[in-house]
């Protein structure tokens, strides 16, 4: 009963860590043409609470964010301050800790964050591209619909029948992901 | 000649950025939203040779500061005040308030690609000046009143960037009305790889200005043409701050224009 309880115990503890662990972001912009610009980007984006840190790469107009692992991560609101500054995401690549291992339609919850993995193949990877309907082209969002029939695909948020039992999140939003292949 | 042509094409295919702050022309890209930038304008206008002057020589002074404002990313707008120094004028030298400005630019449509962006604004100017600097030019921008409004195209691909401008303008103390057109072209000449913010950016600017007016009446609709070409440079400096300098050549008759000036960015 006792070793019971404690391989129950390190089951928990170890799956709790497994879910805490970070995450960073490289998000892509499109339409930079200037340091002035990039410059107005990263002001931009520094007026969110969520981001600890921000690395720019002029050359390939990419910014590496780090972020602040107590709150929840509103990749839309990165997505609306890159817009206010006046230029467009490119693509968000989600950089975990270590090389996860999801199945297809898996629900995981890091930090604060709810992620829905999309997995059509068998790629082992820690870096993950955000393939959320406004993140990406409507053909290629037609083309990752095929691998999944849930519903927060469509909606992006976690209360459909699909992903519910996850009211304790600070937020209602997941976002989805797919293992990067490069 | 072949060779030169072959030089310039390895230039621009060697390059990966470019660039659209013009001098004298508004690109159809906006400023970020909440952002507010200021800039003073310094220009002189060389009077030299026009009729009123008292030996025949004269520079007319313009200030000009200005404030705009990022109310949306689809929405900017600007106040300009111009304060001047006009020969034209008795007790010269003759600091005074000469009149405002408002501009406002809307986006229409932006398609973005990495390094590259096509982009459609329309613009509205009004504005209000009570001396005239160039008697046979008119410029709704330094010297006229009335209202202008039109489109702005600007496409840019790798360190070019070129943009073109039309409008029509209804010149209230003139009784004319004038259709512009303008095309300024922008080319990024340093640095060739980007770093860090502190690098300063060197950026040279040729822009061509047209003004075809028109009376306001039937039957003699067509009245006049006139043409600025405007080449330029620009530093700008750790990525926040424009020092610009232009030299406007006007057709004969009608006295060119050295501006500078400063740009700064409060975000």
């Amino acid at each position: 009963m006792k070793k019971q309880f404690i391989f129950i115990l390190f089951f928990l503890f170890s799956s709790f860590f497994s879910f805490s662990q970070s995450f960073n972001s490289v998000i892509t912009v499109n339409g930079l043409t200037c340091a002035m610009c990039s410059f107005s980007t990263q002001k931009s984006l520094e007026k969110l609470d969520f981001i600890k840190e921000i690395t720019a790469d002029l050359e390939s107009t990419s910014f590496k964010l780090v972020f602040d692992d107590s709150k929840f991560i509103d990749f839309d609101m990165i997505q609306d301050k890159v817009e206010d500054a006046g230029f467009f995401i490119g693509g968000i690549k989600i950089n975990f800790d270590e090389k996860l291992n999801p199945n297809n339609n898996d629900h995981k919850v890091y930090n604060n964050n709810l992620f829905h993995f999309i997995i059509n193949n068998d790629i082992n990877s820690s870096t993950y591209n955000l393939i959320d309907k406004n993140f990406i082209s409507d053909m290629d969002f037609k083309s990752f619909s095929q691998f999944t029939s849930h519903a927060c695909y469509l909606t992006g948020t976690h209360n459909e029948s699909c992903c519910s039992n996850h009211e304790n999140l600070k937020s209602k939003k997941v976002f989805h992901l797919e293992p990067d292949s490069e | 000649m072949k060779n030169l042509i072959l030089i310039f094409f390895l230039l621009i295919s060697n390059i990966t950025f470019s660039q659209e702050l013009y001098i004298n022309s508004e690109p159809a890209s906006l400023i970020p939203k909440g952002s507010k930038v200021v800039s003073l304008v310094n220009s002189n206008i060389f009077l030299n040779g026009v009729d009123g002057l008292d030996n025949g020589e004269g520079t007319a002074t313009l200030l000009t500061p200005s404030l705009s404002y990022g109310i949306s990313k689809r929405l900017m707008l600007r106040v300009s005040l111009q304060f001047a120094n006009n020969p034209l004028v008795d007790y010269y030298p003759n600091w005074r308030f000469n009149g405002f400005k408002f501009y406002s630019k809307q986006r229409i449509l932006s398609s973005d690609r990495p390094k590259y962006h096509t982009r459609l604004s329309s613009f509205i100017t009004g504005s209000y000046h009570n001396d005239k600097f160039m008697k046979n030019n008119l410029d709704i921008d330094i010297q006229d009143s009335g209202l202008q409004f039109g489109l702005i195209g600007t496409q840019l691909v790798n360190k070019f960037a070129i943009s073109i401008t039309s409008g029509l303008g209804f010149y209230t103390k003139e009784d004319l009305n004038v259709f512009m057109n303008s095309f300024s072209l922008g080319y990024l000449v340093l640095p060739r790889k980007y770093k860090s913010y502190k690098q300063t950016n060197f950026n040279v600017y040729l822009e061509y200005k047209t003004n075809t007016i028109l009376n306001n009446s039937f039957p003699d609709r067509y009245y006049k043409f006139s043409s600025t070409i405007a080449p330029g440079i620009q530093f700008i400096l750790f990525s926040r701050s424009r020092l610009d300098f232009s030299y406007k050549i006007r057709k004969a008759n009608t006295p060119d224009e050295f501006l500078v000036k400063l740009t700064y960015i409060i975000y």
